[in-house]
């Protein structure tokens, strides 16, 4: 066989196959012996079709094509080896002469993996943040540890403040008319919240309990009922209570109500232990991500268009799955945040471009460091597939093995083998 | 006398007459009517090769019951010509 290669641009190259003869005529006769095993022709039991007759019926087309996929992706896969060549997408197939008698010559332009040019990616000094946990941190999680436990209480002779919350009647009037949903009784409402108009809040601030006020205001231009947009409106609300949130105490009696501990000292250390177990897995991420970005960062490598637009429909597919278990498609979602696909398409352009390009360095780093993969990283790759999905080992092994994807795994677990080396010989700072 | 193309409905072509094509007999299908010497005439006209023998063989259809209603297959006439030594016949669909 004979292959010449030519670059058209930095990623496509066309590969110019010729098949000797002698292949293509054995590619026919296999073809035939497929084709006669397939197809019902009367008067002949399967596979007793003599080639004439078959040619005859289905004409030498069909006869034709059937080589051709015989001959074709073998002759690629061999020109693909021969040229070093690794494919991130079908190639375009282009025959130039095919006959059964003649050699076959045809051209595939194929777009190949690019070449990473790594730069440093060992002993990569990667800053770590230093965990540091102080008392006002232990103090601030106690104060939202109180205040989720706030109590309401009622206060008695106090005046209106903002944080308070206000027990309100009131009764709205719109040139002097009543209007639907203008009035509510007992309505507990949130002083400095601002879920009412703007400027009802801060006019009952000072009020006393049983206190009657009117307050006037003006519905905002882009008020949700039409209607009422823009009008001023005349309330009448009378305050029946005003309610103070009390936040507990900070003393043992609290402590033994809200955990399992007994005294403060015991919750302010368990506290401080969490926080810097948080602090410290974060920091350990932060280090591990970071050392493989840095490496990453350090690399050139000029992605094809293509391998970003799998990656983005590699991300959408996902997306969609994620939705359909909700109950949701795609489709439904798109309308829901009112963009298109493309608009999506776009927005992960970046993180695709990203995510290659990260595989492509690991890939490249475990090349330069001939990292193989072990039967055992794979049953290890496996094992945590399963916990994931929550399903046996066995049963996650023998779908990985149906679907096919004992490849994808195994690239897989050679990429984490090489952002391991990446993460293990980085120095924190 | 029939035209020859009236004679030769269709050649048959069979596991078994492909096999017996080897020893230059070709097998046709003929209307009932037609006898052995109107069959070498029609042969050996559109074919331009010598006959050397005919054998006919008719074939009663069978009798088909779909439920309560029977019908029955239409019978038809097999011509068997062997042809000289030497000589052959192309076939080309629906003659």
């Amino acid at each position: 066989m004979k292959v010449t290669a030519e670059k058209i641009d930095a990623h496509k190259t066309v590969l110019a196959m010729e098949v000797p003869q002698a292949e293509v005529g054995k590619a026919f006769d296999r073809a035939y012996q497929k084709l006669a095993n397939k197809v019902n022709i009367p008067g002949f039991r399967k596979g007793k079709v003599p080639r004439k007759v078959l040619e005859m019926r289905l004409g030498k087309e069909a006869l034709k094509d059937e080589a051709l996929e015989i001959l074709i992706p073998n002759a690629y896969g061999k020109a693909l080896k021969e040229q070093a060549i690794d494919p991130v997408d079908r190639p375009e197939i282009e025959v130039v002469t095919f006959e059964e008698n003649e050699p076959l010559v045809f051209k595939a332009t194929v777009v190949g993996k690019p070449e990473v040019t790594l730069g440093e990616y060992k002993g990569l000094t990667v800053q770590k943040p230093v965990v540091d946990i102080t008392v006002d941190d232990v103090a601030q999680e106690l104060e939202t540890l109180r205040n989720r436990n706030a109590k309401m209480v009622v206060a008695e002779g106090a005046e209106l403040q903002k944080g308070d919350f206000a027990i309100i009647d009131f009764e709205g009037f719109v040139d002097g008319q009543p209007f639907k949903g203008g009035d509510a009784k007992g309505y507990p409402l949130e002083v400095g919240s601002g879920s009412f108009i703007p400027g009802f809040e801060d006019q009952l601030l000072g009020a006393k309990a049983a206190e009657e006020r009117e307050v006037k205001v003006t519905f905002p231009a882009d008020y949700f009922v039409p209607e009422l947009a823009g009008k001023e409106a005349l309330f009448k609300v009378k305050v029946n209570d005003i309610k103070r949130k009390e936040l507990p105490e900070l003393d043992d009696e609290f402590v033994k109500e809200v955990s399992e501990f007994n005294s403060l000292e015991e919750l302010k250390a368990d506290v401080e232990n969490k926080l810097k177990e948080t602090a410290t897995a974060k920091a350990e991420r932060d280090f591990r991500s970071g050392a493989v970005k840095a490496a990453v960062d350090n690399a050139t490598v000029d992605i094809p268009e293509v391998m970003i637009e799998h990656e983005i429909d590699n991300m959408l597919r996902e997306m969609d799955v994620n939705l359909q278990n909700r109950g949701l498609s795609l489709a439904k979602y798109l309308e829901m945040a009112k963009t298109d696909i493309g608009a999506l398409r776009g927005n992960y352009r970046e993180s695709a471009q990203n995510g290659v390009k990260v595989d492509l360095v690991l890939e490249a780093v475990a090349k330069a460091e001939s990292l193989e993969v072990t039967p055992e990283d794979l049953e290890a790759e496996v094992a945590a597939m399963a916990a994931g999905y929550q399903a046996s080992v066995d049963e996650v092994r023998k779908i990985v093995v149906e679907e096919g994807r004992v490849g994808a795994l195994a690239s897989q677990a050679l990429r984490k083998k090489a952002a391991k080396l990446l993460i293990d010989s980085a120095v924190a700072e | 006398m029939l035209n020859p193309r009236d004679v030769l409905i269709r050649p048959l072509i069979t596991e078994k007459t492909t096999s017996m094509m080897q020893d230059n007999k070709y097998t046709f299908i003929v209307p009932l009517k037609v006898n052995k010497i109107e069959i070498r005439q029609a042969v050996e006209q559109i074919f331009k090769v010598k006959v050397l023998d005919v054998n006919t063989i008719r074939v009663m259809g069978k009798t088909k019951r779909m439920g309560r209603t029977q019908g029955k297959r239409p019978d038809y006439k097999k011509a068997i010509v062997k042809l000289a030594p030497g000589q052959s016949i192309e076939f080309f669909e629906g003659l």
